[in-house]
């Protein structure tokens, strides 16, 4: 019998039995505890965010508000459809300008940036992600609306755009790296040039991470701020062309929130719901679309 | 040894046919390699490299692992040079043609050489059908009519067709791993090549797979050069007409596999195949 434990190493009942394996699933319970409640922690700012906004955005909510312009703060009718139009347009223009500019960019770094040329292009891009988006939202006041002579909605989504090439670029980079060699490889011994093995090897196997990364990037400049005080500026009507300035949701919510009219902040916190469902959507086709956010092989 | 390279090709094959004794027998070189030396950044992975290849025959690259055999495959359709600081030197002639010449585009080689590659690697964006006839499509092939006769045929010649023809539209990736090697192989005999390279085909596959692809290559042998990296010395045995023993980056032996394997001119040889390191 003695020899027998001692063959196994040890015996069965000292296996379970014994203080240094107690001491572990204690540990083991603790951890388990502790993990949970920062799980729990991590979610009370989340919800208390989305009740917050949902509360006091229900109570104020007329469905009319959404299809009204903007307007005075005493006529109890004015809406925010201008600042939905005025997000719409220059999240449109901010894509039109990130998404190609961006996916360019990070395609040349994943695929041709072994040179010293790419290493500068990377520190810039690095940069462009740290730089706080007021200073764009001023660069592009500066270049843009002071040479056209006003705002418009337009100077506002090349701002947008401004944040969001780094933020694809980057993406679009990280996602070709994730593309396993051994593809890119049977591509070039079948005889293709490097752009096509690049666009149709390469791009086509990085699509769905790429495009998964393009709509969070949307969804980020949809919830801007800063960029757009100087650019898109306000305005209480729906943009009729581009180079009209723009109301957009976020400012919106600035303006109406800090103003004092009981009405404009009820119409804050409608604006704050609908900003939230837009960016919640696309999160949510993002998941429909892309189930799994890595590359299987 | 004579540095002698600016010469016409004929004293060089007479030179390269003294390595490879008996190769050249009866039959002319396909792919000529001269004086090659490979390197990664500074370190030298290929020495002095000498070997004539015939067409229409399996050539095996034995040797222990890290002695530069998949390096030397990838000199002859010049993706070596793809990889970071990889440097080569030396000639590789394909039908006395050198394809390192400054006015060879490295593309058009490897569009005469296929390759077939260690892992199974079908394209996971593209269908059984695409993935066969990937290299035409891209090049700009669209004609269903070319298209659809070489799809058949290449699945034929590779035994897929009858288990695929149905559902030509699924993925390439959802069939087995040895149908996947043989989805790559067709895909790289569609478009026709002159040569098909092969490093270590079957080193992911089963046994049965692994009988199935060894047939498949000694069908291919009657159109194509092939050159076959193995780990395997059975299947050089067994699959090729000549072969190749290399060891830290230097061509040891070379000659019909018979006679390397039964009589060894060389002791390294003859310790690696009686497995006394390796």
């Amino acid at each position: 019998m003695i020899e027998e434990r001692a063959s196994n190493g040890f015996g069965k009942d000292s296996y379970t039995s014994s203080r240094h394996w107690k001491t572990r699933l204690n540990i083991d319970r603790i951890m388990f505890f502790v993990t949970a409640a920062c799980f729990l922690l991590v979610l009370i700012p989340l919800f208390s965010i989305l009740f917050q906004v949902f509360y006091n955005g229900l109570r104020a909510f007329k469905f009319a508000v959404l299809l009204n312009e903007g307007g005075s703060p005493v006529s109890t009718i004015s809406g925010i459809r201008h600042a939905i139009t005025g997000t719409i347009y220059a999240t449109l223009i901010g894509s039109a300008i990130g998404i190609p500019a961006g996916i360019i960019v990070g395609t040349y770094l994943a695929e041709f940036g072994n040179n010293s040329f790419a290493d500068i292009l990377r520190i810039i891009i690095n940069t462009m992600v740290s730089i706080p988006t007021i200073i764009t939202g001023v660069v592009v006041w500066a270049f843009v609306v002071t040479r056209v002579g006003h705002f418009s909605v337009l100077a506002g989504g090349i701002a947008l755009g401004l944040i969001m090439i780094p933020l694809v670029a980057r993406t679009t980079e990280e996602m070709i790296m994730l593309v396993s060699p051994i593809y890119i490889e049977a591509g070039y011994a079948l005889g293709l040039t490097r752009m096509r093995n690049t666009i149709s090897i390469v791009l086509a196997n990085a699509s769905k991470g790429i495009a998964s990364g393009v709509l969070l990037a949307v969804a980020r400049i949809m919830g801007e701020t800063a960029p757009l005080l100087f650019t898109a500026f306000f305005s209480q009507a729906s943009p009729s062309n581009i180079f009209d300035p723009a109301a957009t949701l976020p400012v919106l919510i600035y303006n109406y929130a800090i103003s004092p009219f009981e009405y404009w902040q009820g119409l804050a916190w409608i604006a704050a719901m609908v900003l939230i469902l837009l960016n919640l959507d696309i999160l949510f086709i993002t998941r429909l679309m892309f189930p799994e956010t890595h590359q299987s092989d | 040894m004579s540095q002698d390279t600016t010469t016409a090709s004929k004293p060089q094959l007479q030179k390269t046919n003294s390595i490879s004794s008996g190769i050249l027998e009866n039959g002319s070189a396909k792919v000529v390699i001269e004086h090659l030396n490979a390197f990664y950044g500074t370190k030298q992975v290929l020495h002095d490299i000498n070997m004539a290849i015939r067409d229409k025959t399996v050539t095996a690259i034995i040797g222990p692992s890290g002695c530069g055999k998949s390096t030397l495959l990838r000199t002859i359709n010049r993706l070596h040079e793809l990889k970071r600081n990889a440097r080569v030197e030396g000639r590789v002639l394909l039908d006395n043609r050198d394809i390192y010449a400054p006015d060879v585009n490295p593309v058009v080689v490897r569009r005469r050489i296929g390759m077939v590659f260690q892992k199974p690697n079908p394209f996971p964006n593209m269908s059984i059908y695409d993935n066969v006839i990937a290299g035409l499509k891209l090049q700009g092939i669209r004609d269903k009519a070319i298209l659809d006769p070489i799809v058949e045929r290449t699945l034929k010649v590779v035994g897929l067709w009858d288990e695929v023809k149905d559902d030509l539209k699924r993925r390439g990736t959802e069939l087995s791993g040895g149908q996947q090697q043989r989805l790559c192989i067709a895909r790289a005999i569609a478009v026709e090549p002159e040569v098909v390279l092969m490093d270590e085909p079957t080193a992911s596959l089963d046994p049965a797979a692994t009988a199935i692809i060894e047939d498949l290559i000694r069908d291919l042998r009657k159109q194509y050069a092939l050159i076959v990296v193995t780990h395997n010395m059975q299947q050089a045995a067994r699959v090729s007409d000549h072969t190749a023993f290399l060891f830290n980056g230097k061509l040891i032996e070379y000659g019909p596999t018979r006679r390397v394997f039964e009589k060894p001119e060389q002791s390294l040889t003859e310790q690696y195949i009686t497995g006394r390191f390796g």
